[in-house]
């Protein structure tokens, strides 16, 4: 909760309809959801029960069909474009199942991407860099490029650049989907210590074992909001 | 700023990443950059830079305009000139031009010059002050003052070793000696009168004509030129010599009435002829770099499908659709940039080769050459280029759909339908900006093929020509220059496998003729502005035997006549057509020049056949001919008919020969006949070659697009195709498939073409000849042509469609 007792993120009857054809798909149908500051949600459920639409709408990346989405306390359902680009500049971390690292740039320009579109001065963005590869152990490979790189190295730089902005919440989508088990084990943990060091996180996962890692599970079916529980493991 | 840099950094990167598609597309780009650069560098040269005199938007150029013809820039005659002068009021000051040829002889092999007669303050009125010595005096437009001479830097080192005493040495010109008063400096470009001089005048003589041998009915100088007082405009001018033309029509109506004064700027005068052409060949240039910028914008837009991952991530973490499209215009700008650099390269050689091409075409070629304007004129094309292909891929580009692509990962994205679109409308324009192009050159090709069939009246082919002009000093009577020919011609006759030797004072489709009014014995006398004109030509009896012009009616010149018999003229079927339009010439009576001179009348003894004096796209105008025996000119033109195939092989025994009579005459401008033709037809040719070459590049831009397009779009549908194989499509089937989809957009391309086509017709038709701006044959065969190139571009993707394996292409991804 934050200081003035509102969640961080407040979902109230999200909905979201996609049109193919004329077929209409109901990926979210009235989802309500509440996220605490410094609380760690894990979001699950089957397969197109609209998990990954949900978590992109909390990010910023789509928007719903209706409904309201508060974050930090304000409204950002019915944002231009480009606030919806600075809102998630600054205010939100990616990290995707595949990583989406640039594959032209190194792992300190990757890291450094979002600094640069937030218009930080060079010293500022350094600083910011090296601490985040610091953190998550990869500041050794700062002047690789990603296909240098293992699986589990890379998802470690997606980590890195996602807490390199400080943002209000990270967003993770099934962060261990392409990863072995070890490397699964590896990213859970360090988004673990993330958790402990403040950071509020929501994350995407079918896999019951990653799900424990949360405070909170949220189960999802047919875009409904099904059911809620607190982590035994994370308690 | 550092973001820039950032930017930079990258989009460097990215073009190092992939050098097949760099190198594509800085080729293109190149290109089309370095054939706008090199057309600019010569509309710089002719059209924008100032000429190269001091204040030079000041000087005009004078002439008579004949009100009832509506001719200007004429001659006038030194009386008018002197009355122009003095009364206006304004001029800074005002010069009259004559075209001389003298022979300089005296010092080495006897040299006909290039030269002008001009009033003593022509060099003021161009601001040009000589290097050594002085330039002319007001006095020596007195006759008796005006053996004086200037000479060019060129000449003074040629011919006298860059002697630094030559001021107050004598030459001689004519047979008469002339005492050099001045040396111009090097780098001293005289105004070349565009119809008047072929060769830029080297010396330069007082004009001082003999008033008592002057008419003012007699307009003979060539041309006039002013500098406007500071303040007055070319409009003030032309109103106040309007009216002074009024004055000399009403001070002198029996030969002044309708003709008055016209003005034009100089710049404008010098550079008239080609200023149409260059503006077609600046936006032929233009389609073809607008068509290197679809090409390069279809690059990028392949290459966006590939990058939509990246700009997805790039959106994701927070970068606006504005900061996308800059990093995405910064990297087509950065590609413009090395196509610009490599264009400008070319268009440094280019410029060479238009300007050899060009030659006799273009005026001012020396000073034609990159300078700060034509690199600012590359730098800011190059910018807008850059901008102009990025936009549309950037603009498609930055709004991905970050839902679909981030989830996909690594997935190779697939181009979406606005995209397509876009492709397909980018191949549309180029075909239809190629086929604009086409259209234009194929018309430009048939005038050309046209007017090379045109009969010119005579035939050019086993024909020698060469110049001889004799100087007055040395052959002052009618007697001693007939003697002169009549020894050379029976000379060069005898000379083995020669069959005829013709002579005329001005030679045919060489641009030269003599223009004389004309009057016909029995009718009523015409006012002097409503006076015909015909041509007039000295010739001998064989001229023309030796150009086989036919005899239509009458005889030719002979033996009969004489000096001392009866005056006699042949006459071209123009003339006959004209004034006896039913009944026969013969024997009718004319005179030329003034109707009250004591000139005898002349009796028209035969017609024959029209020939093209001025050019082979201008009908023959009204034609006379008189017998250089009873007419003798200074100035003969030998023609020498022979039975080789290469009369230039010739030269040098018909000059022996000529050298042979005398030893100090000067022979010049010795060419074929088939020669003089053909360089008639120089600024055609630089056209239609031009022109042709910058529509092959069109279409090879076009063609290498559509081969693009039709290629990404069978790798974009492999998995299709293999779903149609496997359910039993034959290789036929693919192959319509794909040739279809091209020949579809190939068509909508050329419909499009041929509409704008039709629309810019009148761009056109001022550059025809003989062929109609809407030809039917051009604008069907054109199109056919093009279809036919489209479709084997197209079949190659096609047929490798046909080669799709359905097990390999299913699980194509």
């Amino acid at each position: 909760m934050t200081q003035s007792g509102q969640p961080l993120i407040r979902l109230e009857g999200v909905t979201k309809v996609f049109y193919t054809d004329e077929v209409e798909t109901h990926a979210l149908a009235g989802t309500h959801l509440d996220i605490g500051r410094g609380e760690y949600v894990s979001i699950t459920g089957p397969s197109g029960c609209g998990k990954s639409t949900l978590l992109s709408i909390l990010g910023l990346l789509d928007s719903p069909s209706d409904g309201a989405y508060w974050l930090d306390g304000k409204t950002v359902s019915d944002l231009s474009l480009s606030e919806r680009a600075r809102i998630r500049n600054r205010e939100v971390g990616f990290i995707f199942q595949s990583f989406n690292l640039i594959g032209d740039l190194t792992v300190y320009e990757n890291v450094e991407l979002p600094l640069t579109y937030r218009g930080m001065n060079a010293a500022d963005r350094r600083k910011r860099c090296t601490d985040a590869l610091e953190r998550v152990g990869m500041a050794h490979r700062a002047k690789h490029l990603p296909s240098q790189l293992s699986g589990g190295q890379q998802q470690r730089v997606a980590v890195a650049r996602a807490v390199a902005g400080e943002p209000l919440i990270l967003l993770a989508d099934e962060p261990t989907g392409n990863l072995d088990s070890t490397n699964g084990e590896a990213v859970m943990e360090l988004l673990r210590e993330l958790h402990r060091g403040g950071a509020t996180i929501c994350m995407v996962t079918h896999d019951p074992r990653y799900a424990r890692y949360a405070d909170r599970a949220i189960h999802l079916f047919d875009g409904r909001v099904v059911k809620e529980e607190e982590s035994v493991e994370a308690a | 700023m550092s973001t820039l840099w950032q930017d930079l950094r990258y989009g460097a990167r990215m073009l190092r990443k992939r050098p097949g598609f760099t190198l594509v597309a800085v080729i293109t780009l190149a290109l089309g950059i370095g054939a706008n650069t090199a057309i600019f560098t010569v509309v710089n040269a002719v059209l924008l830079r100032s000429l190269p005199y001091e204040n030079s938007e000041q000087l005009v150029r004078i002439g008579s305009a004949n009100l009832q013809k509506g001719t200007r820039l004429g001659t006038f005659s030194p009386q008018d000139f002197y009355d122009w002068r003095e009364r206006n009021t304004v001029f800074e000051s005002m010069a009259a031009y004559d075209g001389w040829s003298p022979s300089l002889t005296g010092t080495g092999e006897p040299e006909r010059l290039a030269a002008g007669r001009v009033s003593s303050s022509f060099f003021d009125v161009l601001k040009a002050r000589p290097a050594l010595g002085r330039s002319f005096l007001p006095a020596e437009e007195q006759r008796g003052n005006h053996l004086v001479a200037v000479l060019s830097h060129g000449l003074w080192q040629r011919r006298f070793g860059a002697n630094p005493s030559i001021i107050g040495q004598s030459i001689t010109l004519n047979g008469l000696s002339y005492t050099v008063v001045g040396v111009m400096p090097q780098g001293f470009e005289p105004p070349q009168f565009s119809g008047l001089d072929f060769e830029r005048p080297e010396l330069w003589a007082p004009f001082a004509p003999d008033l008592s041998q002057w008419s003012r009915s007699g307009r003979a100088v060539d041309a006039g030129i002013a500098r406007l007082k500071p303040g007055v405009t070319l409009q003030q001018a032309e109103a106040e010599m309007a009216t002074i033309g009024q004055q000399l029509q009403q001070q002198y109506p029996e030969s002044n009435a309708g003709f008055g004064t016209s003005l034009a700027s100089l710049q404008d005068q010098l550079v008239g002829s080609i200023r149409p052409a260059l503006f077609v060949f600046l936006a032929a240039v233009g389609f073809v770099l607008l068509i290197a910028c679809a090409n390069v914008a279809n690059l990028l837009l392949a290459r966006a499908a590939t990058r939509q991952r990246e700009i997805a991530i790039r959106t994701a973490l927070g970068a606006g659709r504005l900061r996308v499209i800059r990093q995405l215009l910064t990297e087509s700008v950065l590609l413009a940039l090395l196509g610009g650099g490599l264009g400008l390269l070319l268009a440094l050689w280019a410029t060479d080769f238009l300007v050899a091409l060009g030659s006799g075409s273009i005026p001012h070629p020396g000073k034609i050459g990159l300078d700060g304007r034509v690199l600012s004129f590359t730098m800011a094309l190059t910018f807008v280029t850059g901008i102009v292909f990025g936009l549309l891929p950037a603009l498609q580009a930055s709004k991905p759909d970050l839902n679909e692509t981030l989830k996909d990962g690594g997935r190779s994205a697939t181009g979406g339908a606005g995209r397509q679109r876009l492709r397909s409308l980018l191949v549309v324009s180029e075909i239809a900006l190629s086929l604009m192009l086409l259209v234009g050159a194929g018309l430009l090709v048939k005038s050309f093929i046209r007017l090379q069939q045109v009969n010119p009246g005579f035939d050019p082919a086993n024909v020698l020509a060469m110049y001889v002009f004799l100087p007055g000093a040395k052959y002052p009577d009618d007697a001693r220059q007939v003697a002169f020919f009549d020894q050379v011609e029976q000379r060069v006759a005898a000379l083995p496998g020669v069959e005829s030797v013709g002579m005329v004072s001005n030679l045919p489709i060489s641009g030269n003729f003599d223009q004389v009014s004309f009057y016909i014995e029995g009718q009523p006398t015409p006012n002097p502005g409503d006076v015909p004109d015909v041509e007039r030509y000295y010739v001998n009896a064989d001229y023309f035997r030796a150009l086989r012009i036919p005899l239509k009616t009458g005889r030719p010149f002979g033996p009969e006549d004489r000096a001392d018999a009866p005056r006699s003229v042949i006459i071209g079927e123009a003339t006959a057509r004209r004034f006896w339009p039913n009944e026969s010439p013969i024997g009718k009576r004319v005179k030329l020049g003034a109707l009250d001179s004591s000139d005898p009348w002349l009796a028209i003894v035969g017609v024959v056949g029209d020939v093209r004096h001025y050019a082979l796209d201008i009908a023959p105008a009204p034609q006379i001919y008189l017998p250089y025996t009873q007419s003798p000119s200074q100035q003969m033109t030998l023609l020498v008919r022979g039975s080789t195939s290469d009369p230039e092989s010739q030269a040098a025994a018909v000059r022996d020969q000529v050298w042979a009579v005398d030893r100090d005459q000067p022979v010049y401008n010795i060419k074929s006949m088939e020669r003089v033709v053909a360089e008639s037809m120089a600024q055609r040719r630089f056209t239609v070659l031009l022109l042709g070459i910058f529509s092959a590049v069109a279409l090879m831009l076009a063609v290498i697009g559509l081969y693009g397009v039709m290629t990404y779009m069978v790798t974009q549908r492999t998995h299709e195709i293999g779903v149609r194989m496997a359910l039993g499509a034959q290789a036929g089937d693919v192959l319509k498939l794909i040739v279809g989809h091209a020949m579809t957009l190939v068509v909508i391309g050329v419909l499009m073409g041929l509409a704008a086509s039709f629309a810019m017709t009148r761009v056109i038709s001022s550059f025809l000849y003989n062929v109609s701006a809407t030809d039917p044959w051009t604008f069907a065969g054109v199109p056919l042509v093009l279809c036919a190139v489209a479709a084997l571009a197209s079949y190659i993707p096609a047929r490798r469609a046909t080669k799709v394996d359905p097990m390999v292409a299913l699980r194509y991804e």
